[in-house]
């Protein structure tokens, strides 16, 4: 199979209507807003406010890839891709296996 | 304050030149004077805030291709947790030297690095775009058409991304100047699809090197408010003016940055 190749011009991706993976996008728009006002918080408070709020920014930005890698799972699951559920299964046990080893090992 | 501003415009340039800012932002902060080690992972909290600035776009432009970029995920999360462990257990010296030669490597990959974007035509509005269920194929729309590919190569691939992975847990870069050249050269996906499923999976990458930093207690809090809010500002800024400035200019200035910040490097360590 020959690989495709992009010549110009490409074509304009951009949706505005409804479209597949809209609720994740949904939940990821509302993640990045719960960041940016945390790590907002994180800047302008003072301590001990302050580095709570910083706390909470990298809890957001440190989970939400987790988050849509376990959304792909539980969806792919349901409708019958369990090859694929698996392997985003397998992916969140290696982070999962990472965590303990490095609660062991601090 | 002086943290925002180098984490909005380093965010901002490496959006721009399609690198990301972690890249600059990491070997900037070393040669501030702060310890390679504490600043790795403020550079994957800028890549992790910056996958997820743009995972919007990306999803409703359905260029993500979720099952591949799972499945090479697999061989690029253990690498980056490895190299978390790797960059606590190793010295000053070979932390600063690794970074150098990892912004080396950057800067041979955003000069060699091909165009993505192009003058903007009408979708056609009978194509069904995105990945196939239960596959690594999927397609890709062209000027006349639609184009079918398929992800080849899987295991060259995989080890590849357990390599970047590797390097982004130890230098604290996203890995993605290795990733998107891997996709598109040894599993022949189109670039735009590879570029963006790139940008998926470097936020996973971070956020598993970055569980292992936190639980070391390695993630400064007072610094990583203000890298998180401009790094999401900063990369959202850069990537609207990808529109306005020449990406190729901005990417060879970017290349030469990193070789005199990399000799820097060298030097000092």
């Amino acid at each position: 199979m020959s690989r495709p190749v992009l010549s110009r011009p490409v074509i304009d991706l951009r949706r505005s209507g409804p479209f597949r993976y809209a609720r994740m996008t949904a939940m990821l728009g509302f993640l990045i807003r719960v960041a940016m006002v945390a790590a907002l918080a994180g800047v302008v408070l003072p301590h001990p406010l302050g580095t709570a709020a910083s706390a909470v920014a990298v809890t957001v930005v440190v989970a939400a890839p987790l988050l849509r890698v376990a959304w792909l799972a539980i969806r792919w699951y349901i409708r019958g891709d369990r090859r694929y559920a698996a392997v985003a299964a397998s992916l969140l046990l290696v982070a999962g296996t990472g965590s303990v080893l490095a609660l062991l090992t601090r | 304050m002086a943290m925002l501003l180098l984490a909005f415009t380093t965010a901002a340039v490496g959006a721009l030149g399609g690198l990301g800012g972690a890249i600059i932002l990491v070997p900037v902060l070393v040669l501030s004077g702060m310890p390679a080690a504490h600043a790795s992972p403020l550079g994957l909290l800028s890549v992790a805030s910056g996958s997820l600035s743009a995972g919007p776009t990306q999803l409703a432009e359905r260029t993500v291709h979720h099952r591949l970029g799972v499945t090479t995920e697999t061989a690029a999360s253990a690498g980056a947790v490895a190299g978390a462990f790797l960059s606590g257990a190793v010295g000053e010296v070979f932390l600063t030297r690794f970074l150098a030669l990892v912004a080396l490597a950057a800067a041979a990959a955003s000069g060699l690095r091909r165009d993505v974007a192009g003058d903007l035509i009408e979708r056609p509005a009978d194509i069904d775009l995105g990945e196939e269920r239960g596959s690594l194929a999927g397609t890709y729309p062209v000027p006349d058409g639609a184009t079918p590919y398929s992800a080849s190569r899987l295991p060259a691939g995989l080890a590849v991304m357990s390599a970047a992975g590797l390097v982004a847990g130890i230098a604290g870069a996203s890995g993605g100047f290795i990733k998107t050249p891997a996709t598109t050269e040894i599993m022949g996906v189109p670039i735009k699809v590879a570029a963006s499923t790139t940008t998926f999976t470097v936020g996973i990458t971070s956020a598993a090197a970055l569980i292992v930093f936190a639980l070391h207690g390695r993630i400064d809090l007072g610094a990583a408010a203000p890298v998180i809010l401009g790094s999401l500002v900063g990369g959202r800024v850069g990537a609207g003016l990808q529109a306005r400035v020449a990406p190729a200019l901005v990417r060879a200035a970017l290349a030469v940055v990193l070789v005199v910040v990399a000799g820097i490097l060298f030097a000092r360590s």
